[in-house]
């Protein structure tokens, strides 16, 4: 359904105090139960939208509204707004506050005022989930870059929130790790979870993502979804954004005769099979 | 930054924290009750618990007793040398201009005794530090209602030591590898970029923080769940026995 929008940002204009506008009447409307991406070059403002959609930073004109309804910025509607929409920092090293994982992850569910014996139950399943159970009893200053970041997502998924804000979650990670993370975000999207990401992976978007929006310079310069986004949309500037990879064999393939499939391939098993 | 891996890592790091924390504290107390036989029996009983049991290795165990030596030595000096009066009473004296300086035999007395108390309270410290992690020892102290504005900060330095030395780490790769300290000139000018950096990247990095808790619902108040722990009904005889024969030793030794 199309009017399901659980975030919608309406004109949000943001200013830091030193002036500088982050972000210039940006409209985002993200879909409940599905996965968005937003690509844009460093500085473009993603994070800033990002801190808007749980309530941290409040616009300077514009409104957010969660559930079609406008936030309010009282002590317990941001609380409620926080338990719904999580957010995973980029660095771990600055969202782990504790140096004990355990303490780490039970923070959120102890501050929604859960009682301790169920808090206790949420955590160990997250760290079932998150694959770092085997780390519980570990100092977070012991743990691999990739173990923190597990941490971290596991920090915001024990709240159980409707919305997953996650900011460049594979950025430094190895290849297993993203795996593992994609899993988890797969699973979370079947529970009816809705995830929003940044990201600069260009091909990774392409093949994970319902919808994308791109930014740039504190706008939304692009939408729509990556087939489309990624072939017709002439206002994108190809300086911010490279093709994926995906898209330009399959082109060149269409070009050269070797293929006469007409829908675009999503992944690279659709486009195996597009060739005979 | 050795002690903190050793307290994760040794073989007591499961035994309940209140437990340890009472068998040092009982002991140490026991130092100053008692006198310099106790004392020594202290020094042992911790070093066999903490090397034998705990597997602490004897070599890092020993280095780190022999960090308080050096201070102790120089106090211990400064105790047994004294500015006497009565010549009579002194092992050795000597005059300098007008004053007279002397070795006692209570003043070796003093000094002996002082040098294995303080090894012994030393040692029972280390026992406690080398088999009980940070966490363990806040938690503790939460219990005890020491106010949680002082252990909050406790909980967040201690986290927070380890992010600003690797960050530290990281700067000090990278100016010696661009040549930073390779002359002396050149090494107080890094090290001062590098403390001024420090200070800038530790003051945005605790407003990200605040951000990222604010994130998850903070009012002001850091409440967590603590791991659990069993107590050891046979720990709990063993602590109360080894007090008892170190009591009763020390009383039968005194007369």
């Amino acid at each position: 359904m199309k009017d399901q929008f659980i975030l919608e940002a309406l004109e949000v204009t943001f200013e830091y105090s030193d002036g500088t506008k982050a972000l210039d009447g940006v409209n985002m409307l993200i879909e409940k139960g599905k996965k968005t991406a937003v690509l844009g070059p460093n500085g473009a403002g993603k994070t800033t939208l990002f801190l808007h959609f749980n309530g941290i930073l409040k616009p300077k004109s514009g409104k957010i509204l969660y559930n079609r309804e406008e936030i309010k910025y009282n002590r317990t509607e941001l609380t409620k707004l926080r338990k719904n929409v999580g957010i995973v920092f980029q660095n771990p090293d600055i969202q782990l506050f504790s140096a004990s994982v355990y303490q780490e992850i039970s923070f959120g569910p102890m501050n929604l005022d859960i009682p301790e014996n169920v808090v206790k139950e949420k955590v160990e399943k997250v760290m079932k989930q998150m694959k770092i159970i085997d780390v519980k009893d570990k100092p977070t200053h012991f743990l691999s870059y990739g173990q923190k970041k597990s941490v971290s997502i596991a920090d915001i998924i024990v709240m159980e929130p409707e919305v997953i804000i996650l900011d460049e979650p594979t950025v430094y990670l190895d290849p297993n790790h993203v795996q593992e993370i994609m899993s988890v975000f797969d699973k979370l999207i079947e529970e009816g979870k809705t995830i929003i990401l940044s990201t600069h992976d260009v091909d990774f978007a392409y093949s994970w993502a319902d919808y994308i929006y791109v930014m740039k310079n504190g706008k939304v310069v692009a939408k729509g979804e990556p087939e489309v986004i990624f072939t017709n949309v002439k206002e994108l500037d190809w300086r911010d954004l490279r093709k994926p990879m995906l898209l330009e064999i399959y082109e060149i393939l269409k070009e050269k005769g070797i293929i006469d499939e007409n829908s675009i391939p999503k992944n690279i098993e659709e486009l195996k099979k597009y060739i005979k | 930054m050795l002690i903190d891996n050793y307290s994760y890592t040794n073989r007591m790091y499961n035994v309940h924290p209140v437990e340890k924390l009472l068998f040092a504290f009982l002991t140490m107390i026991l130092c100053f009750v008692f006198d310099i036989y106790t004392n020594i029996a202290v020094i042992i009983l911790m070093f066999m618990i903490t090397v034998l049991k705990a597997k602490i290795p004897g070599k890092v165990y020993i280095k780190l007793m022999l960090i308080p030596f050096s201070f102790l030595m120089i106090s211990v000096l400064t105790i047994i040398i004294n500015v006497i009066g009565d010549k009579s009473a002194a092992l050795i004296s000597l005059d300098i201009f007008e004053v007279t300086l002397g070795i006692t035999p209570k003043g070796i007395s003093t000094a002996v005794t002082l040098f294995f108390r303080t090894l012994a309270v030393v040692s029972c410290l280390y026992f406690l530090v080398l088999t009980t992690p940070v966490v363990d020892i806040i938690d503790i102290l939460k219990k005890l209602k020491i106010p949680s504005l002082f252990l909050e900060l406790l909980q967040l330095t201690y986290r927070l030591i380890f992010v600003l030395f690797d960050a530290a780490g990281e700067v000090y790769t990278s100016q010696n590898s661009r040549l930073g300290y390779a002359t002396l000139e050149n090494s107080y000018r890094s090290l001062g970029l590098l403390i001024s950096s420090l200070f800038i990247k530790s003051y945005k990095d605790s407003q990200d923080l605040y951000v990222a808790l604010e994130a998850r619902c903070y009012n002001g108040e850091l409440k967590v769940i603590s791991k659990d722990y069993r107590f050891c009904y046979r720990n709990l005889i063993f602590i109360v026995l080894i007090e008892l024969v170190l009591i009763s030793t020390s009383i039968l030794l005194r007369r």
